[in-house]
């Protein structure tokens, strides 16, 4: 609103407040507790103004106001039980029990995130899919939980909303294998205490993996026994950079065609995340280069690529 | 002590009271909606206000000014009073629900006015966002309203990005980028070169700047999915990124796209990036109708 509109309600209150002091028949307390309220709306706006230039973090912002505001709504509640004890009680059944009809919305969600917090269920940075949306967890607060999905678009989903469905974890703890001491150093009297410390980072260790599992399905037109050494050569490309080797298994077939599970395995769900896609352009044009490249050669030499993309491939 | 003497004249005054009310929030919302700088938020919640004023006035005249009530002895009447509002409060619930959702958005800030956003199937842009509910505008220009407890329960897909820290452009690009963009997923990777890659930048570079001299602290970055045959894939390819070369103009940044699955056909997700939201809406349609053509020519 504009600062000129402001300054017109401020000039009527202030108008409306020194007619209540001079002129009001009222009881002294209603009077007092007129100005107070009148007072508490005309410093509001500057407060708020004040905070939101000190406080950058909006939630301590908006802790901040609500509290101004209760604070006043307390003179107001107060005014009305000096004016009318009927009236009082009136309107505060009514507040209390047409709120607190709704407020089981917000306590649900309030009380799925404390339990999703604290459960140890999933947490920030880890891979997961629920109500159809796989992404990276990026925030659990205390309404919502904020997913980054495969794309880069930032999904909100409800706290109960996770909490009553499946959610299916793509990232999850496992134990590291140490290599075991040999026979002959575990005898040595020293060793133990070494070994006494193997098993405690054993038990300590919390090493985080990723398996993603994407369906894709596989045409007829490759040779069964021909899958696996096509898999292969792309396995080894990203083999480095997953830091795990993929894997694949078949699913089902149906229709000529074989869907097939990929498991994509890394320390990080960040790098799924980047290289997913990559991953599968890349075994898509080494199982169907005869199909996708149909009519290539031909449009290449129509349309010299150079022109097409302003770089690229020299013609 | 009653305000008026008899019943009949706190009736008659009541009713003159109550008229007068309902007139005066009529004429108050006839002048709100003459002035249009007052935003539509702020609008409602005068209203909203004004109309809680006038009930808690008549309320006080009906409670104070019957003499018939002032007669009940009191603990009946505090009794009467609290059973009468609770039955009001069960079926005022629904407008309480919406009110108390529409605080928790206004706390949470899920969402913001000018975003793209997908709530409950309907895709569209947020106009604006009342006490009581979220209007959208969808890419047909439609209307939208989609009550607050509706929100507050629902999943949103935000495609806009409100960015952090404008003024750097490292982060900018941070946010801007892709996970697909991060890992170079196009699918005519076969193209790409240092020159290609300079060309990216730059029009990074050109998004930012525009950005900055906008003051903007938001984009949008929305996508859809297609899905091409097989056969001739690597033609379609180089035809979809020339239409996307050619939609740089009118989205400031070039759309671009890639593989994210396979099964009878081959999936394709496409991301559109651009500055205003009235930009995404006029030329989406068109940019999905030319890649239509493209996929089934």
């Amino acid at each position: 609103m504009k600062k000129r509109y402001y300054a017109l309600i401020y000039l009527i209150i202030i108008a409306i407040l020194f007619w209540v002091f001079y002129l009001s028949p009222w009881e002294q307390i209603i009077i007092d507790l007129i100005i107070i309220i009148g007072i508490f709306y005309i410093l509001r706006k500057p407060i708020s103004s004040l905070f939101n230039y000190l406080v950058k973090k909006r939630l301590y912002r908006a802790i901040i106001l609500t509290a101004y505001n209760i604070i006043g709504g307390f003179f107001i509640f107060w005014l009305l039980l000096e004016i009318s004890d009927e009236l009082f009680i009136a309107i505060i059944s009514f507040l209390i029990t047409a709120v607190s009809l709704n407020f089981r919305l917000i306590l649900n969600n309030i009380t799925s995130g404390t339990i999703l917090l604290t459960a140890g269920q999933f947490e920030v940075g880890d891979l997961i899919e629920t109500n159809g949306i796989q992404g990276i967890i990026q925030e659990i607060n205390l309404n919502y939980t904020k997913i980054r999905e495969f794309d880069g678009v930032m999904v909100q989903i409800p706290n109960s909303e996770i909490y009553d469905s499946t959610v299916v974890k793509f990232t999850h703890e496992k134990f590291k294998i140490f290599e075991p001491l040999k026979k002959e150093e575990f005898k040595k009297k020293k060793y133990y205490k070494d070994y006494l410390k193997l098993i405690n980072k054993i038990l300590s260790s919390n090493i985080k993996t990723t398996v993603y599992v994407k369906s894709v399905e596989i045409l007829g037109v490759i040779p069964p026994e021909n899958l696996d050494i096509i898999l292969s050569e792309v396995f080894d490309i990203y083999e480095p950079i997953f830091g795990l080797r993929p894997n694949f298994a078949i699913d089902t077939t149906t229709f000529g065609r074989a869907r097939i599970n990929l498991y994509i395995k890394s320390d990080k769900p960040s790098i799924i995340l980047n290289y997913l896609d990559a991953f599968l352009r890349d075994l898509l044009f080494k199982l169907y280069p005869d199909e996708l490249f149909e009519g290539w050669e031909k449009y290449k030499k129509k349309n010299p690529i150079k022109n097409l993309s302003e770089g690229g491939e020299k013609s | 002590m009653a305000i008026f003497a008899s019943d009949l004249e706190a009736l008659i005054y009541a009713s003159i009271i109550g008229l007068s009310l309902y007139i005066g929030c009529r004429l108050l919302a006839y002048l709100l909606d003459k002035i249009k700088r007052i935003p539509m938020m702020r609008k409602n919640k005068i209203l909203f206000a004004a109309r809680i004023v006038s009930i808690l006035v008549l309320f006080y005249f009906i409670i104070e000014g019957f003499p018939i009530l002032q007669s009940i002895p009191s603990q009946y009447s505090v009794v009467i009073t609290g059973a009468v509002s609770i039955a009001l409060a069960f079926a005022a619930s629904g407008i309480f629900s919406n009110l108390v959702a529409g605080i928790l958005i206004w706390l949470v800030d899920p969402i913001d006015i000018g975003d793209v956003v997908k709530i409950k199937e309907h895709k569209g842009v947020v106009k604006s966002m009342t006490l009581n509910k979220v209007i959208l505008e969808t890419f047909d220009g439609v209307i939208v309203e989609i009550t607050n407890s509706d929100v507050v329960s629902s999943l949103i897909l935000n495609y806009t990005t409100n960015l952090k820290y404008r003024k750097r452009f490292i982060r900018f690009k941070r946010q801007l980028r892709a996970p697909q963009d991060i890992g170079n997923a196009q699918v005519d990777i076969n193209l790409f070169d240092e020159e290609v890659r300079k060309k990216q930048e730059e029009d990074i570079r050109n998004l930012f700047s525009e950005l900055s001299k906008n003051q903007q602290d938001t984009f949008h970055a929305y996508t859809f999915k297609m899905q091409v045959p097989y056969k001739g894939f690597r033609v379609k390819v180089d035809k979809m990124r020339k239409l996307c070369e050619a939609y740089r103009e009118k989205f400031g940044y070039p759309p671009n796209f890639h593989i994210f699955g396979y099964s009878y056909e081959i999936f394709l997700k496409f991301r559109i990036v651009c500055l205003d939201w009235r930009v995404l809406f006029k030329y989406q349609p068109q940019f999905a109708k030319d890649l239509y053509r493209i996929i089934l020519e």
